[in-house]
């Protein structure tokens, strides 16, 4: 039985005033809320052996290894990847990606390539291809989207042509919610013999995922978006990929043998792992991996359908409210993007958080998706597996006295 | 914080009434030796949009307008600034410029000769909204330094 309650206590942070009111923290596509368990894995390391992983003979350097180490099978264990040696420790979604990019891009992608991207990017699966496409003549495409905020598939059809070398596409969009096709993706692609990356950043702390089933080719997410410390992130890639791959960072860790003329790299996953890596972060995330195993995927994948439906049937109920992205259930996640009549984002989040209430406001790292779109900005609300229909129901009244302010003159 | 405070009726009213708002007429512009001046800026954590045009007349500001898209605040910022800044000479506007920013900033405090901008005391306590409050302000400073540099040039010529 999912008790929402029970989990919340886990969660020191949930107990926090702000403003003098209970926080109502509905922030987590930017970042979840850690439970105690990782907030003391991570004490524990610095407390009781802390010390460099791969290098030391010393006691404490074996268990911070063996603890590092964990974390990458369990980490391979929830993705269902064949084997941990496919999982390579980054900081973040971000540098996942740029690690693709420079990896595997900068030597293997040639003049007039092409790249087909979605145009509900984060800017992070949007920004290292254009870097690249500028250094090395790649052309990029962009899959439109459709009235109802999903991915125009028959478009994406006609993009993809024998020149396309990678389709990289969000799992889910940060801003719509919309939880995109990946099987009918990655079977096109892989027709034409291209690779598929999979920003996996808000879509991996909620779906369960099977990346073999999937057959994707790379996938990238961040611990910190699934009540894991900020500084860690993860890049999945088939093993016989990240064999052929290049380091992005040249340094300590991620080398077999070094002469004054020449190096030769380490083993996947080490080699692109150079220099000292968040150890403390990767623990807690090990500890995070757990937390979300005990409850099960499975079960906070219906929670979070249950609490989505809640939400969308209660703000579609707010007159002026505008909502973005699909409303069929089955098509989105918590993810939930709106503008309230014509007031500001920016003015809408300042007045909630003055009753408590955590939202984000702005264009969230997604620009040509707000062009797209026809908006500067938007608020959005985003639902992880401690928030309430109490949280919700607090959030909808408090929309609806955002007027008040404007139509008084305060 | 009461929202009031934030949200002062003077702030609110330049918000849904903006002063100075839209374009500098091209035919009142087009005197060589007074040429209009544009200078735009954006935040680009939540896309705010300022554009001003300013036009100089015997080193004053003769006449100024903003358009743009953006929050309550960062609106009616650049409401209250084209009314205070209209028809100052450029050093004096520079000098409110930077005495508004050290406000804002928390290096300086709010007196009362400041008029209108005594309504962003609210704004100040709010760290997330200082850089709506001075965008309008960011921009024309960095307009009046071009301008100045074109005519530094122009003389050197």
């Amino acid at each position: 039985m999912y008790d929402v309650y029970k989990i919340r206590d886990d969660f020191p942070i949930l107990k926090e005033k702000v403003n003098g009111k209970n926080l109502v923290y509905l922030d987590n596509a930017a970042t979840t809320q850690k439970p105690l368990s990782v907030i003391d894995a991570i004490a524990d390391y610095y407390k009781h052996y802390n010390a460099n992983v791969h290098r030391g003979v010393h006691s404490l350097g074996v268990i911070a290894t063996q603890e590092y180490e964990r974390t990458r099978k369990k980490v391979a264990n929830f993705i269902k990847a064949e084997d941990s040696s496919c999982i390579v420790f980054t900081k973040g979604t971000t540098e996942s990606i740029n690690l693709v990019a420079y990896g595997w891009g900068r030597k293997f992608l040639k003049e007039g390539d092409e790249i087909i991207l979605t145009v509900m990017e984060h800017h992070s699966n949007i920004v290292p291809w254009q870097i690249l496409a500028r250094e090395k003549g790649l052309k990029l495409k962009f899959i439109p989207l459709k009235d109802d905020g999903t991915l125009d598939i028959e478009s994406f059809y006609s993009l993809i042509t024998g020149k396309t070398k990678l389709v990289g596409v969000t799992y889910v969009s940060n801003v719509l919610g919309t939880v995109n096709p990946i099987d009918n993706i990655v079977d096109a692609a892989h027709s034409v013999g291209a690779r598929v990356l999979i920003d996996g950043a808000q879509g991996i702390p909620t779906i369960p995922t099977n990346v073999k089933s999937l057959n994707v080719d790379f996938l990238a997410f961040s611990a910190h978006k699934m009540l894991g410390p900020t500084g860690v992130g993860v890049l999945y890639g088939k093993r016989e990929i990240l064999e052929d791959m290049e380091p992005l960072l040249g340094g300590g860790e991620m080398i077999k043998k070094v002469s004054i003329t020449d190096s030769v790299w380490a083993d996947v996953p080490y080699r692109f792992e150079g220099g000292t890596p968040n150890i403390a972060g990767v623990i807690g995330f090990g500890k995070a991996i757990d937390y979300l195993n005990n409850l099960g995927m499975e079960e906070i994948f219906k929670y979070e359908k249950l609490l989505t439906t809640y939400a969308l049937e209660k703000l579609s109920g707010i007159d002026g409210l505008t909502i973005y992205g699909p409303r069929d259930i089955s098509l989105r996640s918590g993810i939930i993007s709106f503008n309230y009549r014509d007031i500001h984002p920016h003015d809408v989040a300042t007045i909630l958080d003055q009753s408590g209430i955590a939202i984000r406001a702005g264009h969230h790292c997604a620009q040509p998706l707000h062009s797209v779109l026809g908006i500067p900005a938007s608020c959005r609300v985003s639902l992880y597996i401690y928030n309430t229909k109490e949280e919700i129901d607090y959030l909808v009244e408090s929309l609806e006295r955002i007027e008040e302010v404007f139509r008084s003159g305060a | 914080m009461e929202l009031k405070e934030l949200y002062k009726e003077v702030i609110l009213d330049h918000y849904q009434n903006p002063r100075n708002y839209g374009e500098i007429p091209y035919a009142y512009s087009s005197e060589g030796i007074n040429p209009l001046c544009k200078s735009e800026g954006e935040n680009p954590i939540c896309g705010d949009a300022i554009y001003i045009q300013f036009l100089v007349k015997d080193n004053r500001l003769e006449d100024i307008r903003f358009t743009g898209t953006g929050c309550t605040i960062s609106q009616a910022s650049a409401s209250i600034m084209t009314e205070l800044v209209k028809g100052k000479s450029l050093e004096d506007v520079k000098t409110l410029i930077i005495r508004f920013k050290r406000i804002m900033e928390g290096e300086e405090d709010f007196t009362e000769d400041l008029g209108d901008l005594l309504a962003f005391e609210g704004v100040r306590k709010l760290p997330a909204r200082i850089k709506c409050a001075l965008l309008a302000w960011e921009v024309l400073l960095e307009g009046i330094k071009k301008y100045l540099e074109r005519q530094v040039e122009r003389v050197n010529v």
